[in-house]
């Protein structure tokens, strides 16, 4: 389900709420777990089943984790380790069958025909779906088997707690990527205030506003451009700035509307976005884009392979590895990890010569600008259909690839005056505007007055748009 | 990426947070108020979705069951099917629901006329599916990312098609010309000829419409012309309709409907004159009896299928639609011709560009691409054609479901809009042999 969807809006959150707010305190969880249930089993019901049995898993694993660590008893570290490696291994093993069977398969082929090994094809019927948010909800809980063995959480005791924590449908699909630490607090108490609901229905306008009305606008001219045969140079750059706008938009509106729905069930879940387009350096972007994921992989990834405690050439290739394998959690295919490679090179770079060294020639304007650019180069690799696209799409941005006759009807729908417009109010919106967090601090008002008509505009909007789901769905 | 100082970042973010939301400044009354409005507003919502709007055509779908199953239905999927069976259905439900809540809502159809008049009018904006253009001409989106697509007989972009998970419906036989020549030598062994005709999209023919500007040549896909040759190569004859119609639209603009897909009478006699003379031409003397045809004007009505799907306010539709003088075909018994699907030398294979001016429906007889081609050829036509079995396995269907018709055809014309050629599935399953029994397909995914 698509929280910018009449179904979610009209049918879905009445219900969702109306159920959370009369339903006694004790039984609320159980009763957020089963709406979570019923929003994630929307698209397809049987990936209800592997979301139960991840989380079983996990509820498993730390209840004998916590165990083992002792308590009154003597603790038992080798039984630790074996029931985290029993939670990695099934979640690793979950997400590479169901995200990297496809690609792992096409690869393997694709090499062995390259070098003339047609035997060694494996040829097979079995095409297996990406079951909705797997990368999301994998994290997460495998978050929760990592800190209880770490020994910075406690075991949960109550599997709907749990369940609630892994399921909770405000950020289930694409994220934030909520800790159980994060929230461990909260699940054992929290509170439901006004000023809280009033301040999450504000971030849901926000987040609302941000998809509807200027990602998905922005998405049109990205998809025209990037699915076309071929583009001028001019288009090519102005769908290119497009799809920094809609994943931008996309992805920095959902996590508002997760925010903001967190926020009306009592819960509060940390920033996720921090102006990333404003970021003067490729580190300082890091710091600011899809924080719950940059954190993650530095936490549970680039630290345990040793950070920078180790030189600096282990320094570059613990950066190098973090972000390929960033790029491939995005998705299964070679230009996710061409863009973990350039994002990797680019961190390296900084840390080899230093950040200052690089741009403090540049005032500030500029360095945002130069950034902006190096972003741009990096949303290439995403958006393209494949490697061999997104060369061609990086020929098309300088100049060098031809122009076919049709492309010259591209910009009859790439300049509409709406279109253009929506990208003018995205630029300001992201250079200009305060972030979310700060816009709904303080809601006098003004700001109340206007976030009403904000969602008055989308809700009229949403009815003449179709079903748009947000890029992060399928990651 | 920055490397944490020793003290817990997780505890910052989650502190940061919670100290943020601490922090709001909201007076109780504005609270009060903030909350109240969006209960309401999402509520009064809810309530809007169960009831119907007054006064209003309410479609089908709304009058339609709540729960588009039955207990027979996840029975018969279980039997037919088993688990997958049963999940198909319940997924096929939960996407009707969806739908059903997005685009027959009641709020929806109260509110989406006006705005789409006014991103119209003031805004030069359409929807999805409708682009604008110059002077009032709409164009279908559909077509339009077909045309500006990438070749569609690259390697690469077949082998995306045929990409599991890359689209919704992968296809099986992505590229057109194995199909199409298989189709042409299973014709030729029963002594009947394949020509192919491709009817270009309205961008094609007026691209000047929708960007205003000089244009030389048509803009065709880069491989259409390697389309051409490989047919022909393989016996396919192929008329090249994009390219004629293009060009005589330089000198007239009513070649095709402004606010239709479809081409207007004067397009589809053109056509038929072109093709015609292009199969006197190419095949001589044609197969079967001379036959005269009559003539008279009608007019007949175009409803604007862009039209509808922007979904415009009443005041900015035309109540009847759009009038427009076509030609009817009269019988040598001074009737009406209707080429239906009956024995005759000469056979058409179409979609809606060859039913758009036929039938009651339209208040028309006669007056469609087969009647027409009847009384340019002076042969008899008849005609299968589906709005909804368009790709080649249907029409393939079509044909077996009709072995009259297929045995007393000597030339087969393949009629499809342009846009198929790098969107359809091109898989088929073989004519097989005549008379044979054949089990009938569930018509395919695509629409006209």
């Amino acid at each position: 389900m698509v929280f910018s969807s009449h179904l979610f809006l009209f049918w879905f959150l009445p219900i969702a709420l109306g159920l959370y707010y009369v339903s006694p305190r004790r039984t609320r969880h159980l009763v957020l777990t089963l709406l979570s249930y019923v929003f994630y089993g929307w698209e397809n019901p049987a990936f209800c089943v592997l979301l139960l049995f991840s989380t079983a898993v996990d509820y498993l694993a730390g209840l004998r984790m916590d165990a083992a660590a002792g308590g009154d008893a003597a603790p038992r570290p080798s039984a630790r380790r074996r029931w985290l490696l029993f939670s990695l291994v099934t979640n690793l093993g979950l997400l590479g069958f169901f995200k990297y069977f496809n690609f792992g398969l096409e690869s393997w082929n694709g090499l062995v025909r390259a070098a003339g090994l047609e035997g060694a094809a494996i040829e097979t019927a079995l095409r297996v779906t990406l079951p909705l948010g797997i990368s999301f909800y994998t994290f997460q809980s495998m978050s929760y088997s990592i800190d209880v063995y770490r020994g910075r959480v406690r075991a949960i005791r109550s599997f709907v707690d749990f369940a609630c924590f892994v399921s909770m449908f405000p950020q289930l699909v694409a994220g934030p990527i909520v800790r159980f630490a994060e929230v461990a607090d909260q699940l054992r108490n929290r509170s439901h205030t006004l000023a809280k609901f009033a301040r999450g229905a504000a971030f849901l306008t926000v987040g609302l506003a941000k998809k509807v009305l200027l990602a998905n606008p922005c998405a049109r001219v990205a998809d025209a451009v990037f699915d076309a045969g071929s583009a001028s140079v001019l288009d090519a750059w102005q769908g290119l700035v497009a799809y920094a706008f809609q994943i931008y938009f996309d992805f920095s509106g959902y996590s508002d509307m997760a925010i903001g729905l967190g926020l009306m069930l009592g819960f509060v879940f940390p920033k996720n976005f921090d102006s990333p387009y404003r970021a003067t350096s490729m580190t300082d972007f890091w710091r600011r884009w899809h924080i719950s994921l940059s954190t993650w992989l530095r936490d549970y990834l680039y630290i345990p392979l040793g950070g920078n405690r180790r030189g600096p050439g282990r320094t570059y290739v613990n950066l190098a590895i973090t972000m390929l394998l960033g790029g491939l959690w995005h998705g299964a295919a070679w230009n996710f990890v061409a863009w973990g490679a350039y994002h990797g090179a680019l961190l390296a770079l900084e840390r080899r010569v230093g950040e200052e060294r690089l741009y403090s020639w540049l005032p500030r304007p500029l360095r945002i600008a130069v950034v902006f650019v190096l972003v741009l180069f990096s949303w290439v690799l995403f958006r393209a259909a494949d490697l061999t696209s997104a060369l061609d799409y990086f020929a098309r941005l300088l100049g060098l690839a031809p122009v076919l006759p049709p492309a010259a009807l591209l910009p009859a729908l790439v300049r509409s005056p709406y279109l253009v417009a929506t990208l003018v109010l995205a630029a300001v919106v992201t250079w200009g505007a305060p972030q979310t967090w700060t816009w709904t601090r303080s809601l006098g008002t003004t700001r109340l007055a206007t976030a009403g008509g904000l969602l008055l505009l989308v809700l009229a909007m949403l009815a003449t748009q179709d079903y748009n789901p947000f890029i992060y769905f399928i990651f | 990426m920055a490397e944490p100082d020793r003290t817990s970042r997780i505890a910052d973010r989650e502190a940061e947070a919670l100290a943020e939301i601490a922090a709001t400044r909201i007076s109780r009354r504005a609270a009060w108020s903030a909350c109240l409005f969006f209960v309401l507003v999402i509520f009064l919502g809810a309530a809007s979705e169960l009831v119907p709007l007054k006064g209003r055509k309410v479609s089908p779908r709304i009058r339609g069951p709540i729960v588009p199953i039955s207990w027979g239905h996840i029975t018969y999927s279980w039997r037919v099917a088993g688990f997958k069976g049963v999940q198909y259905r319940i997924r096929l439900l939960l996407t009707s629901v969806r739908e059903r809540a997005e685009r027959d809502s009641a709020f929806s159809r109260l509110v989406r006329p006006h705005l789409q008049s006014f991103f119209l009018h003031e805004l030069r904006y359409g929807n999805s599916q409708v682009l604008p253009g110059e002077q009032g001409w709409l164009f279908y989106k559909h077509p339009f990312d077909q045309v500006v697509a990438p070749p569609f007989l690259a390697p690469e972009v077949l082998e995306r098609r045929a990409r599991p998970g890359w689209t919704r419906y992968p296809a099986r036989s992505p590229d057109p010309v194995p199909g199409l020549l298989r189709l042409g030598r299973a014709l030729e062994r029963r002594g009947t000829r394949l020509v192919f005709l491709p009817i270009p999209e309205k961008e094609q023919v007026y691209p000047e419409r929708l960007r205003p500007r000089a244009w030389r040549e048509a803009p065709v896909n880069p491989d259409f012309d390697e389309l051409v040759a490989r047919l022909e190569a393989g016996g396919v004859a192929v008329f090249d309709a994009p390219r004629l119609l293009f060009r005589a639209a330089r000198s007239r603009d009513d070649l095709w409907a402004t606010q239709d897909t479809h081409w207007t009478p004067a397009g589809m006699e053109l056509t038929a004159a072109a093709v015609a003379e292009f199969l006197s031409q190419r095949f001589g003397t044609l197969p079967g009896e001379p036959v005269r045809f009559g003539r008279r004007p009608i007019r007949h009505r175009l409803r604007g299928d862009l039209l509808g799907m922007l979904g415009l306010a009443a005041g900015d539709r035309p109540p009847n639609g759009f009038q427009f003088e076509a030609t009817e075909v009269l019988g040598p018994d001074g009737r009406p011709y209707l080429a239906a699907a009956t024995a005759a030398p000469i056979l058409l294979l179409g979609d809606s560009y060859s039913l758009v001016f036929q039938g009651k429906e339209d208040g028309t007889f006669g007056a469609g691409l087969a009647e027409h081609l009847a009384l340019r050829t002076g042969r008899r036509v008849s005609q299968l054609a589906s709005p909804l079995e368009t790709e080649l396995d249907d029409r393939i269907s079509l044909l077996r479901r009709h072995p009259a018709v297929l045995k007393a055809a000597r030339l087969v014309i393949y009629e499809v809009a342009t846009r198929g050629l790098g969107t359809y599935d091109w898989k088929s399953a073989g004519l097989g042999p005549p008379g044979g029994r054949h089990r009938r397909p569930a018509p395919s995914r695509a629409s006209p």
